[in-house]
């Protein structure tokens, strides 16, 4: 093997993925190879540099003003709990409204509580402005999760 | 992680004393501007706590910080398109007169300096890439799950970056 097959050898080793082996035949080769020697000790340089470089202290009260931002958040995952809760009420709610002339009307039959039923089932459509309601709710929910969603990307 | 997910949020100081200054370390390197890594540090934790929920607890934290960390770095770096570094000359100017107790302390600003002139040449995702390996001593498959980049790319840049980085130190 040349020098610049254990050079690749020693990249791979750099890069965390060489095997035990080549590790251990570029370090043999090395111990008698000079300039593969100066190769290594510039990328050691390198990391020394690295270290070596001063990193300013990071301000003393750092951890409290991250602790202060996190005390003003809302506990994680209960924002979208709150979301779900949300979705269930307007649901029930949404049933409620479709539902509840519907059974009336079938009980109004079933017991022959009156001749003619309260509601019908051609009847079922809510009032316009019930209507109205249910799609303003429903946006109000849309722009509560949609703001849920976006604090958390 | 438990206790902060049952609403105990004072339990989040430990994980922000156990890897705040790892998280720190990496965007100071990644600015340059000891002020912006300090918001971009309180801005990853804050956006840490609001995903805790779905942090697996099997993985590690630290790789999960650090990749939010590097998200927010390289959108600042994109942002401002081009970071502020601090001019030497008036950085040294602004210091006390080199005493013998100072002398180390100003070598290392020296290295500082050097070193994130270099860095300055490089792309901000090469950059990165240099900084986990050398900083967080990251292999090339961590740092590619990190960047969200594949591995080949990855190894590419940190080849390609380290020999700029020894041809500038040189």
């Amino acid at each position: 093997m040349t020098c610049l097959s254990y050079r690749s050898i020693a990249d791979r080793h750099w890069l965390g993925e060489a095997s035990p082996a080549e590790i251990a035949s570029w370090q043999a080769h090395m111990s008698g190879c000079e300039a593969c020697q100066t190769s290594y000790r510039e990328n050691q340089a390198l990391q020394q540099m690295f270290s070596a470089a001063a990193i300013p202290q990071a301000a003393t009260d750092l951890d409290q003003r991250i602790m202060s931002a996190v005390a003003r958040e809302p506990v994680p995952g209960r924002s979208r709990a709150l979301w779900v809760e949300a979705l269930v009420v307007a649901g029930f709610c949404g049933l409620g409204v479709f539902a509840g002339p519907a059974v009336e009307s079938v009980l109004a039959e079933i017991l022959i509580v009156t001749e003619s039923p309260l509601w019908s089932w051609t009847s079922l459509s809510p009032p316009a402005g019930l209507q109205a309601g249910l799609v303003a709710l429903t946006l109000l929910l849309n722009a509560f999760w949609m703001r849920e969603r976006w604090r958390h990307v | 992680m438990a206790r902060v997910l049952a609403g105990e949020a004072e339990a989040f100081r430990e994980i922000v004393l156990r890897c705040r200054s790892d998280v720190y370390r990496v965007l100071f390197r990644m600015t340059g501007v000891k002020e912006d890594a300090e918001d971009l540090t309180q801005e990853t934790f804050l956006r840490a706590y609001r995903s805790l929920d779905r942090f697996q607890e099997s993985e590690p934290l630290a790789p999960w910080l650090i990749t939010i960390a590097t998200r927010l770095g390289l959108n600042f770096l994109r942002s401002r398109r081009r970071a502020v570094w601090v001019d030497y000359a008036e950085y040294m100017g602004s210091e006390p007169a080199p005493t013998t107790a100072a002398e180390e302390n100003i070598d290392r600003e020296r290295a500082r300096f050097r070193l994130q002139q270099a860095l300055k040449k490089l792309g901000p995702k090469e950059r990165t890439a240099i900084i986990l390996k050398y900083e967080q001593g990251y292999t090339a498959q961590e740092i590619a799950e990190i960047l969200k980049a594949p591995r080949d790319t990855i190894k590419t840049w940190l080849l390609r970056s380290r020999e700029r980085l020894l041809k500038e130190m040189k």
